[in-house]
């Protein structure tokens, strides 16, 4: 019985004691769970906050425009300087990155410099997330109208612009105006080059009507009415050209002709007192700039151009990185306004005198004078050639450097030290070309040729007016833009547009070879072929292939043809 | 430690100890034993107390215990065989036994050694030297929130002593545990002073998340700097493989490491330094072509470029012969980096205490510099430990421990640039009147940059751990006791950049002139600084029941536990500084400077168990379980329960077996558990906004604007990661230890696996991908360990190998589905890539004619096979190969010897079925190893071992695109360490009132031996360009007082 009564009471004993503890324990582990479980974020802003408030969400705009893709180096696409004229007869890029894609070898599994779809920087696709993330939000957030209206025009302009790119390199592509999430289905197909470009223009058309003609100086570097019209009238160009107009609707370049008048009937742009200076740091604002990015790389950590560094010649302790082929020097004129094979006073063996003024001012070629020296690229021993005594190995193989967007007065280029040019996406020339191109087409032949002789006659230019009629006209119009806009990104897709790329890109590039006699100083001039590729153009080469991996994942996008 | 002992002493005992102690007693005893077991507090005397208590005075005898080598142990029990009469060694090996019948035999047992019996025979003074078991039976293994005999162990854990931990020289514990752990990989991917860290993974890789290892130190998860706790204050490293994982729940998936420091004994106290010096060296340095062999190749590439060659014959000859200074052979390698660098290391250790209070009082100092010439890098740690055990009284004891720990590393502003040391041989890393080259391009040279010219970097790191612990028995309730730890850390990190531009200088021949160049991309000094801090806490409190009747032994606990963790950073930058001479922010321009700052918290709270029932010793099964909970997860999706189960049949136990009198231990185990991975970033459940220095500076001013990116996309089904895993092992030891085997067979299989969904959602949706509880893998293997000990007249040794494979597979990814079925990476291993499949290189024109080509092959290219068979060599022929640079099979051997006072310890450590990508390529401005410009394809070469040489970066050009031909096995053995000491003899240096004096010499990484030569084999770099793995020479004295 107490034997009984010990162990019961033992037993209770156990009990109790086990269970208070337990109580403690389970008290400690449940009290605090609110505190300990429920963090919210320190580092970052929620949801909620952000689309509720103006500062926040134009610090999101901001951080749109520097997604937006140049034609500089990124980081992404390596050993690369003017992505788009190393893809096209304007550069060379050092050790021939993209020789496979000028070969015609691009395949949808290696889009190299092509691929601004998947890449982590300069892609178009990163733009429209953000932009869709935006218009998604914006309806609701409390913020002034008249801000909520200017970053409205903002990003539809920049979404624009990317989908109008994106249309250009592959043609349509998946048209996505709406944010996924997780739980959607993410297999959409392609749009039609039209769907995509009639989106376009009506996105442009409602930010054209959202946005200022001009900002307060603090403001400089945001789209203003006229850079989205400048857009629209690309865009429109584009549509209207023999690529995507097979049938030249008329309407279409009436349609480019109105885009493109609009904005010089603006009456705020005008052609910039110096060819050479406009792509300068101190002109980022200038008459003639409609679109100017800014790049600000001592304070901001972005993908940096490398501007200087990477054009300079070894010489000058730059990577020399691409070097306009011969191709591109025998398409300046003489100051005659003839071409040099047309020019009987053209002497091969002094190629460079007496060339049109944008020849000096874009390109570095043996004897032009380069911060304090003139650039030598003859052989033996030339400083700036494979046998200089600076990182030889960076010299030209071409004969030619590239002067377009340097600022001369950086010394020691590196990452750090450039000169933070801006880059200019749109410029009132291209304005007036388009113009002058639209009006050809429509048939008003003086009105092109107005438009052009009012480049031609630029300040610090004034090459003779064109005079040509019919055909030849076109063709004084196509070189004009080529050389005009020359390394800005315009020739790889003015080729295809104008289906000229067969015959312009289907040759083997030249390079000029100079030898220095040590003894005489006399210099001698062979213009030779490059010996290691051959470009091919065929027609699948219109179009850039969609990314293999885009098409694993989605088996409904169409690839283009060839591909 | 000891306690252990007495919980086998215990055990044997169980009717004496009834008949003397009170029950009440026995509970406390019982009590204390599972308290230390759990904690190490080592209060044991009070069963030692005890022990003294009974019996009858007869005699008294005293010795000395020491290990082979001559080392003193402390905490070896000796026990008169057949009683309850026993005692301790005190800290210096030294014991005295009282009440001993003069016909007694002593029981000397100790952890991991033999246990030998000694008739007393009379005699006053026994000494006895203690050998080290083959896989010790009673060796005690720590294991997740306690430790247990390896007799009883029922989970698959492997470990390691400090004995073998203190014999790799090495400032980092992660380099001393290869070839010593079966079925732990490690990876040493650099050499550089506090920056070489192996990489570790347990049983290979089982998820395409994060594979981690959870490291627990002293009880406390996750702490950061583990890797730089002192080697000779760590008792013991013990891995748990198995379920055995699930007592840590949500983070324990890819096995935990637990790391156990030394505590104090009673006895008096022992002063123990130990000094050693050492040189490192690299374990292989790249050769690089010579200039006239890179000149021959740089003369092929003018030439396929229609250019005239531009090194002529004569010049050739001139690099060759180097007649003259112009044309120079620069080995960049051996002019830039120091033959070797010294590290010493200095431990002092003070140990000892009454019965009331124990500590242990230790401070260690290491210093190592850096491997180029002109370089002041080194990196120096400081640390203090201190625990301290005290018992209040016979029911409470509490312990207080404290550890400090400072790094300070010094590197060079510009960096370690070791990718430029590729730099081609024409250029000299100094011209001949001394001044530096400006190297390839943009100053790069990479002496100068590791020089101070380019500034300094100084990165310090503070860390204090405070612990305090108590254990209380609950005297009215037999096995009941609470204990329980609050612990508390903060680390600070102080990282200043202090940035110069360098001069450098390019030669001009023609005009011989030096061409001043500024490097380092900056006109003017500036400063990155930045500060950050973190803190954790944690409270563990947990409820223990234990209860021994008969043949039964149960022990159980159930514990909760939380932690808290914040951190927050602060940094800040100037530029443009006018003088050079202070390098403190304030001096810097006002123009263009950035600070920046965050914060950022976490949480944990956790319930957890186990119970752990044996039957005789016999049966035995132990039931782990947690419920777990992380603030990295959505409410409802926070809390997961891990359950695990292990059981053991000892066979050799039962009747039918123990007439073998050869067979010590025959033990079947078999585990399965279930455990989870939660290592990903917080809050992928929101979407979230990060504003920073991410605008765009407009205005005619380019004033910077701030600029807000959005996160991931938010997941709000986030959950664990679940591992279930699967072990059976088989333990066998014959002739007392003679020869032992221990083999493990596992299966893990791993869901709901959180990796990004990039391989199936198409980049045009734009979203930044969270993690996704996606997929599914299997993992499976098996690790042999053997071992052989003997002793062979004065000579007793011991040999141990092991080898372990593991082989993952994907079950289920969220992968791209239009792909041909060779590219997909379901069923294959983990971590492979796509390559195309070279067959050989093309020769000639009939050859060239004949096979399938991918276009722009030229002759001297490789060519591959058409696997889709179209006569097109496109991306559709890739193959997923399952090779990978994570070894499926490692092994290690040991070698221990000893000799009087002589002894030897070797480790051999090696790995293969591992394989290692390489990208080579060799242009103008770049050389390449020697072995690949001499063996490149030239024209009409009909042997050579390489194709024609890519030149690229890229995988653009034919031979350079990813193909089997460039995925090199890199197997590899390594004697990793070699140790020969000498204990000087006892009667030589007690004279000198010294209680132990050891001499030694050891060494790290001594010898490869390879396939490939290219570099070291533990590389990970395709283009080396990591900091060179090190080999250490290391002379060291230690002095016990």
């Amino acid at each position: 019985m107490n034997k009984q009564y010990n162990l019961l009471k033992r037993a209770a004993k156990r009990v109790l004691s086990l269970s208070i503890l337990l109580t403690l324990l389970l008290t400690i582990n449940t009290s605090c769970v609110k505190d300990v479980l429920d963090k919210s974020p320190t580092d970052r802003f929620s949801d909620a906050a952000v689309w509720l408030d103006g500062n926040l969400i134009e610090a999101f705009v901001n951080n749109t425009y520097r997604e937006v893709p140049t034609s500089r180096y990124n980081g992404n696409f390596t050993s690369t300087a003017l992505i788009w004229g190393e893809l096209t007869d304007e550069l060379y890029g050092r050790g021939g990155n993209h020789n496979y894609i000028n070969e015609g070898n691009v395949t949808a599994a290696q889009l190299g410099a092509l691929d601004y779809w998947t890449q982590s920087n300069w892609n178009y696709y990163r733009v429209v997330t953000k932009c869709n993330l935006f218009f998604k939000n914006i309806e609701n957030a409390p913020v002034e109208e008249s801000l909520k209206n200017r970053m409205i025009g903002e990003m539809k302009t920049m979404r624009a612009f990317s989908y109008f790119n994106l249309a250009a390199i592959y043609g349509g592509v998946p048209l996505i105006t709406q944010p996924f999430v997780l739980t959607d289905d993410f297999k959409v197909p392609r749009n039609t080059y039209d769907e995509c470009m009639n989106f376009v223009i009506s996105e442009l058309d409602e930010a054209i009507a959202l946005l200022p003609a001009t900002y307060p100086s603090s403001n400089y570097g945001r789209i203003t009415k006229g850079a989205a019209m400048a857009v629209k009238s690309r865009a429109l160009l584009y549509m209207a050209s023999p690529l995507n107009n097979p049938s030249n609707n008329t309407a279409k370049w009436q349609a480019a002709a109105d885009a493109a008048k609009a904005i010089i009937d603006l009456n705020i742009y005008e052609l910039f007192s110096s060819y050479k200076d406009q792509f300068l740091l101190a002109n980022s604002y200038n008459s003639e700039a409609i679109w100017s990015r800014p790049f600000n790389i001592s304070v901001s950590n972005e993908m940096n151009p490398q501007n200087e560094l990477r054009l300079y010649p070894n010489g000058y302790s730059g990577y020399g990185q691409v070097h306009p082929y011969q191709t591109l020097v025998d398409e300046y004129e003489m100051v005659n306004g003839f071409l040099p094979k047309d020019d009987p006073a053209y002497d091969p063996q002094n190629p460079y005198v007496n060339r049109d003024p944008r020849f000096y001012a874009s390109i570095l070629y043996d004897g032009a004078p380069f911060k304090g020296r003139a650039v030598e690229t003859f052989l033996p021993g030339g400083k700036d050639s494979r046998e200089g005594p600076i990182s030889s190995w960076n010299a030209t193989e071409t004969g030619y450097y590239v002067r377009k967007f340097i600022d001369e007065s950086i010394t020691n280029p590196s990452n750090l030290n450039q000169g933070n040019n801006p880059w200019l996406f749109f410029r009132y020339a291209e304005i007036l070309l388009n113009y002058a191109e639209a009006n050809y087409f429509l048939g008003d032949e003086v009105t092109c040729r107005q438009y052009i002789n009012m480049i031609r006659n630029r300040t610090g230019v004034n090459m003779p007016p064109v005079t040509e009629t019919g055909a030849a006209l076109l063709t004084r119009l196509q070189h004009e833009r080529q050389i005009e806009l020359c390394f800005e990104g315009h020739r790889y897709f003015d080729v295809r547009r104008w289906k000229i790329a067969p015959q312009v890109l289907n040759k083997i590039p030249k390079r000029m070879d100079i030898v220095k006699d040590l003894g005489t100083g006399i210099k001698t001039y062979t213009v030779a072929t490059m010996a290691n590729f051959t470009f091919v153009f065929t027609d699948k080469n219109y179009l850039a292939p969609i990314p293999k991996s885009e098409i694993e994942k989605n088996s409904l996008l169409e690839q283009n043809p060839g591909y | 430690m000891k306690k252990i002992n007495l919980l086998k002493l215990n055990n044997s005992n169980e009717a004496s100890h009834m008949k003397t102690f009170g029950k009440r007693k026995l509970i406390t005893i019982l009590c204390m034993v599972i308290f230390f077991s759990t904690f190490g507090l080592s209060a044991n005397l009070y069963g030692n107390d005890s022990s003294g208590e009974a019996e009858v005075q007869q005699s008294v005898i005293s010795g000395t215990v020491t290990d082979e080598s001559g080392n003193p142990l402390p905490g070896v029990t000796i026990l008169v065989k057949g009683t309850t009469i026993g005692t301790l060694t005190d800290q210096s090996g030294k014991f005295t036994l009282s009440n001993v019948p003069q016909d007694a035999t002593l029981v000397f047992s100790f952890v991991g050694m033999t246990t030998q019996e000694i008739q007393a025979g009379g005699r006053n003074v026994i000494n006895a030297i203690l050998r080290e078991e083959a896989i010790g039976l009673e060796e005690v293994v720590v294991i997740g929130y306690g430790t247990q005999r390896r007799v009883t162990l029922t989970g698959s854990v492997a470990s390691v002593t400090s004995r073998e931990i203190a014999k790799t020289p090495t400032t980092n514990v992660t380099n001393a545990l290869a070839g010593v752990l079966p079925g732990v990989i490690t990876k040493n991917t650099s050499g550089q002073p506090g920056n070489d860290d192996s990489m570790i993974l347990i049983r290979g890789i089982n998820t395409t998340g994060s594979t981690s290892p959870l490291v627990v130190v002293d009880g406390i998860q996750g702490v950061s700097g583990w890797e730089r706790i002192n080697p000779n204050d760590i008792e013991s490293i013990s891995v748990l493989k198995d379920a055995s994982a699930s007592i840590y729940g949500a983070r324990a998936a890819n096995g935990v490491i637990l790391i156990t420091t030394k505590r104090g004994a009673s006895g008096k106290p022992t002063i123990n330094y130990s000094f050693n010096q050492g040189i490192k060296t690299p374990t292989r340095l790249p050769v690089m072509a010579s200039s006239a062999d890179f000149a021959e190749y740089v003369n092929q590439l003018d030439v396929e470029a229609g250019n005239a060659p531009r090194y002529t014959d004569e010049m050739l000859q001139k690099f060759r012969d180097g007649s003259d200074p112009n044309y120079i052979n620069e080995n960049w390698y051996t002019r830039s980096l120091r033959k070797y660098t010294t590290v010493e290391q200095h431990n002092l250790a003070v140990r000892g205490g009454s019965e009331a209070i124990k500590y242990s009082v230790s401070g260690s100092f290491s210093n190592e510099d850096g491997i180029f010439k002109l370089s002041e890098e080194n990196y120096k740690t400081y640390s203090i430990r201190s625990n301290l055990d005290a018992m209040i009284n016979k029911y409470l004891s509490i312990g207080i421990d404290l550890n400090g720990g400072f790094e300070d590393s010094n590197r060079p502003g510009g960096g370690t640039n070791f990718g430029s040391l590729k730099q081609i041989p024409f250029v000299p890393v100094f011209w001949p009147n001394g001044l530096p080259s400006a190297g390839i391009e943009n100053g790069q040279n990479p002496i100068i940059q590791a020089s101070p010219a380019s500034g300094t970097r100084s990165i310090k790191e503070y860390r204090l751990l405070a612990k305090t612990s108590f254990n209380l028995i609950i005297p009215w309730v037999k096995g009941l006791s609470v204990d329980g730890y609050y612990a508390y850390n903060i680390g600070i990190t102080k990282d200043k950049n202090w940035q110069l531009p360098w001069e450098v200088y390019d030669y001009d021949k023609g005009t011989d002139t030096y061409i001043k160049k500024l490097g380092g991309g900056i006109l003017y000094p500036q400063l990155t600084q930045s500060y950050s801090d973190g803190s954790n806490s944690l409270i563990n409190l947990r409820v223990k029941y234990e209860l021994k009747t008969g043949n039964h032994n149960l022990s159980s606990f159930i514990a909760a536990e939380q932690s808290n963790g914040i951190s927050s950073n602060f940094n800040a930058f100037r530029k443009n500084y006018i003088s050079s001479t202070i390098d403190e922010l304030f001096a810097g321009s006002l123009v263009d400077q950035f600070t920046g700052g965050n914060r950022s918290e976490s949480g944990r709270q956790n319930l957890f168990g186990r119970i752990s029932y044996g039957y005789m010793e016999k049966y035995l099964v132990d039931i782990n379980a947690r419920y777990d909970g992380s603030s990295n997860f959505p409410k409802g999706k926070r809390w997961g329960f891990f359950p695990g189960i292990s059981v053991a049949w000892r066979m050799s136990q039962e009747d039918f077996l123990s007439s073998l009198s050869f067979l010590d231990n025959l033990k079947l185990r078999a585990s399965v558990g279930r455990i989870g991975n939660d290592a990903i970033s917080a809050f992928q459940n929101l979407t979230l906004y990060t504003l920073g220095n991410t605008g765009m500076s407009f205005g005619q001013n380019r004033i910077a604007t701030q600029g807000l990116v959005q996160g991931v996309t938010p997941n709000p089904n986030i959950t664990w990661e679940v591992a279930t895993t699967w072990n059976f092992g088989v333990d066998v030891s014959f002739w007392n230890g003679l020869l032992a085997m221990e083999a493990d067979v596992f299966k893990q299989k791993r869901s709901n696996i959180l990796a990004a969904r990039d391989l199936a959602v198409p980049a045009y949706t734009g979203l930044n991908l969270p993690n996704e509880n996606i997929g599914s893998t299997e993992n499976k293997g098996f690790e042999l360990q053997l071992s052989h000990s003997n002793t062979v007249s004065d000579i007793t040794y011991r040999v141990a190998a092991n080898v372990a494979f593991a082989r993952s597979k994907i079950l289920d990814i969220d992968e791209a589905q239009n792909v041909p079925e060779w590219q997909k990476a379901e069923g294959h291993v983990i971590g492979t890539s796509r390559y195309y499949k070279a067959i050989g290189i093309i020769r000639t024109q009939p050859e060239f004619d004949a096979v399938v080509k991918r276009t722009g092959t030229r002759i001297g290219d490789l060519y591959y096979e058409d696997v889709d068979n179209n006569s097109v060599i496109d991306d559709k022929d890739m193959v997923r190969i399952d090779k990978t640079n994570i070894p499926e099979v490692t092994f290690g051997t040991n070698l221990s010897m000893n000799y009087k006072g002589f002894s030897l310890w070797a480790n051999f450590a090696g790995a293969t079925r591992y394989w290692q990508y390489y990208h080579v390529n060799a242009r103008t401005a770049i050389n390449q190893l020697e072995d690949v410009i001499l063996n490149r394809y030239t024209t009409g070469s009909m042997d050579s071992k390489y194709p024609r040489l890519p030149t690229l970066e890229t995988q653009t050009e034919v031979s350079g695109l990813n193909s089997t031909f460039w995925l090199m096995d890199a197997s590899y053995v390594k004697l990793k360490t070699l140790e020969l000491s000498y204990a000087l003899p006892q009667t030589l240096i007690s004279k000198l009132k010294i209680q132990s004096l050891r001499i030694f010499v050891n060494g790290n990484s001594l010898f490869t031996i390879d396939k490939l030569k290219w570099n070291d084999p533990e590389n990970s770099s395709n283009t080396n360009s990591n900091y060179p793995q090190q080999k250490v020479y290391n002379l060291g004295i230690n002095l016990i007082f």
